[in-house]
């Protein structure tokens, strides 16, 4: 189920609860989600969901909600 | 929901991809060291970004049998580290010690320029690399006597000439790769440096798929998400190998392993085995068999079989080319595989983590996994033809000289042996920044530093005194602001053009000025350019005729690197709690000289700022 999938991913890259992720987690919010760990989790989600981000979404997808909108834009149904 | 560190291993020895990896590190990390795994600490000295690695890292040093434990060394501070005794570096005691240098950043000129040089500077330009690797190195072995591992350097993906390139030896392409070869003998002179293959690493992925210029321009990681596996499990081959964690012993199932087909079914005439498909994806298989005896790993086979079928073929079959004499041991008959190799790891007298068995049958390598779960199983799956990448990748028989012995010996320098250039290089770190020739231009309220000014207020988080972030906007009314001077700094050194690095923001208020920003990119730390910063903001602000300069330490969780810096410049704390420090100079008791090897330049055009301090002096600063 890509949700989970999704909620993994982040896990995994923040160390962080797969369940206390949210639409509103973001950057500015998570103290993990350094600039590092965002490159970190750009890549993981790419190779999780099969999907190229562009440059600028690399750099703009810094909420889940964000996350998924970027998902959605490429096919992915999250 | 948190998979343990043990589940998560097992999922990763059974999908080595890069969500695994990610998923295991935290897992690992989240578990904390353990009794059955040591630590294993590793330092990285790097001058790219290499996080998105770390967790591939971690997960090898996990499967090897080790808690990880790492040091990653601040952005381009490598020969910083290995000089500073005292140094983070040295601190955290590490058990290796990994340098990870992309040539673009060492020699852009030579990467990107290259047809600037003529022959005779390109060849120089290849010996000062050479050589700065070697000072590195040599630096290193000043202070520690641990493994270091280095790489060497990718092929440029599109050579300066194009295909005009690979006619010449003193072209790029040739240039990179006697680089390479310098590199080797750069390091004979110490013990225990190991080189880490780039550029056969590289050249098996292929660079099309092993660098992202996406990824290079937006975070200073050359690396595509594709290669970082391939890359960390190759660093996960050295782990394996200094730590004598390797592979002596090879035993083999036979059916569809050695020879396509069951002798049992297809009788000895009709199994494949020969020069056309498939039987010579078996041949090719035990090549690479015998290349891994003659490299000195013992052979055995296990077999569910009558003895004397397979024996049969070993010595009749005309395309065998495994041999009775090749082999130490076999148990060929219709007792259980776990059984048979306990037996043969008894006759040989090994551990059964020297052990790697290979089988088709997923039956037989659970069974064996689950049964002896030291064994290294790996399991025959999909097309034959990829049989011997799958047995290159997954086999583990590395191994590296180096060895525990040696690490004891107390004359390990005796081998040193010094060049001329040795006597030259940097012996500390005040030499080693002023041969970098560094030089510094500062700016004042330049409009079109603006967008660079706002980034940097936006992204940098280490040497920033009180983190204040500013839209462009806010840099542009700062710039109409008379009472206020916005100045950046750039710097060059005889390496590089690191362009604008340093960014501060001061505020005259009656007779004091104020610092509200001060801040360095991580590019440009420990080079101690903010002496220069903060000596151009004393003359600003003495030139206003301000008495007193005052600035705030607003502490964050990732800038406690800067809480006393104002202390260096003669500062004193006026106050401190919980948010942070007041700091005071007077301007009229104090004086500090930059330091003499960052040369100030003038830049040319100072029109904004003799602009302002005209406005300023007709009304502003002295109320």
């Amino acid at each position: 189920m890509n949700s989970e999938t999704l909620a993994s991913v982040l896990a995994g890259a923040l160390n962080i609860d797969a369940n206390v992720v949210t639409d509103e987690m973001s950057a500015e919010s998570v103290d993990t989600w350094t600039s590092l760990n965002h490159l970190t989790l750009v890549i993981s989600l790419e190779e999780s969901f099969d999907v190229s981000f562009t440059e600028e979404e690399t750099v703009e997808i810094l909420s889940v909600g964000a996350i998924k909108s970027a998902l959605r834009l490429h096919g992915v149904e999250v | 929901m948190q998979i343990s560190a043990d589940e998560s291993l097992k999922r990763l020895r059974k999908e080595g991809d890069y969500p695994t990896y990610v998923e295991a590190a935290s897992a690992i990390d989240n578990a904390g060291p353990e009794e059955h795994r040591p630590p294993m600490r590793l330092a990285w000295l790097r001058n790219v970004t290499i996080e998105p690695l770390m967790p591939v890292i971690s997960g090898e040093v996990a499967l090897a049998g080790y808690t990880p434990e790492s040091y990653v060394g601040q952005f381009d501070n490598i020969l910083q580290d290995a000089l500073e005794p005292n140094s983070d570096l040295y601190q955290f005691n590490p058990d290796a010690i990994v340098l990870v240098q992309w040539l673009e950043t060492l020699a852009p000129k030579f990467v990107n320029r290259f047809l600037t040089f003529d022959r005779e500077e390109a060849k120089s330009e290849v010996a000062r690399i050479a050589a700065y690797v070697g000072d590195v190195v040599g630096a290193l072995r000043k202070h520690s006597d641990k493994p270091i591992l280095l790489n060497n350097f990718p092929l440029p993906p599109y050579a300066a000439l194009g295909i005009l390139d690979a006619q010449d030896v003193h072209y790029q392409t040739q240039l990179v790769i006697e680089l390479n070869r310098s590199l080797m003998a750069e390091v004979k002179q110490w013990r225990d440096i190991f080189i880490v293959d780039y550029m056969q690493l590289f050249g098996r992925i292929g660079t099309d798929h092993a660098l992202d210029p996406r990824l290079w321009h937006v975070a200073r990681m050359p690396f595509s998400r594709e290669a970082l596996v391939p890359l960390g499990q190759l660093y996960g081959r050295f782990i394996r190998a200094l730590n004598g964690v390797t592979r002596k012993c090879l035993i083999l199932d036979c059916d569809n392993t050695l020879w396509g087909g069951v002798i049992g079914e297809d009788l000895a005439s009709g199994i494949q085995l020969g020069d056309d498909y498939p039987g010579s994806c078996f041949k090719a298989l035990q090549q690479h068999v015998l290349t891994l005896k003659d490299r000195g790993i013992i052979l055995a086979l296990c077999s569910k079989n009558n003895e004397q079928d397979v024996l049969n073929v070993l010595r009749n079959h005309p395309d065998m080319l495994i041999d009775e004499k090749d082999l130490a041991t076999w148990r060929i008959n219709w007792d259980n595989k776990a059984a048979n190799i306990r037996s043969i790891v008894e006759e040989l007298n090994i551990g059964f983590d020297s052990v790697v068995y290979v089988d088709d049958s997923s039956f037989e390598c659970d069974l064996v996994q689950t049964y002896l779960p030291d064994v290294n199983v790996i399991h025959l799956q999909g097309e034959s033809t990829h049989y011997v990448s799958l047995l290159n990748e997954k086999g583990g028989f590395d191994s590296l000289s180096y060895s525990a012995e040696d690490r004891r010996r107390t004359e390990m320098y005796k081998v040193e042996t010094h060049r001329q250039e040795l006597e030259r290089s940097a012996d500390n770190i005040q030499d080693y920044l002023a041969q970098l020739e560094m030089q510094a231009e500062i700016r004042l309220n330049d409009p079109f530093a603006v967008p660079r000014v706002s980034q940097l207020t936006q992204k940098t988080n280490q040497f920033n005194l009180t983190t204040r972030r500013y839209t462009q906007g806010d840099i542009e009314a700062f710039l109409a602001d008379p009472q206020v001077d916005v100045l950046h700094l750039k710097l060059t050194d005889k390496v590089s053009d690191l362009g604008i690095i340093g960014a501060s923001i001061i505020k005259y208020v009656g007779d004091e000025a104020h610092i509200d920003t001060l801040l360095l990119s991580c590019r440009a730390i420990a080079r101690n350019v903010e002496d220069v910063m903060l000596h151009k903001l004393r003359s600003l602000s003495s030139e206003r005729g301000c008495k007193v300069m005052r600035a705030r330490y607003i502490p964050t969780a990732r800038n406690q690197q800067v809480e006393t810096l104002y202390q260096r410049f003669g500062f004193s704390r006026v106050e401190s709690d919980v948010d942070g420090s007041e700091w005071a100079l007077n301007l009229l008791e104090s004086e500090f000289e930059p330091p003499e090897w960052i040369i100030l330049v003038d830049p040319a055009k100072m029109d904004n700022f003799s602009q302002k301090s005209e406005a300023s002096s007709a009304g502003g600063a002295f109320g």
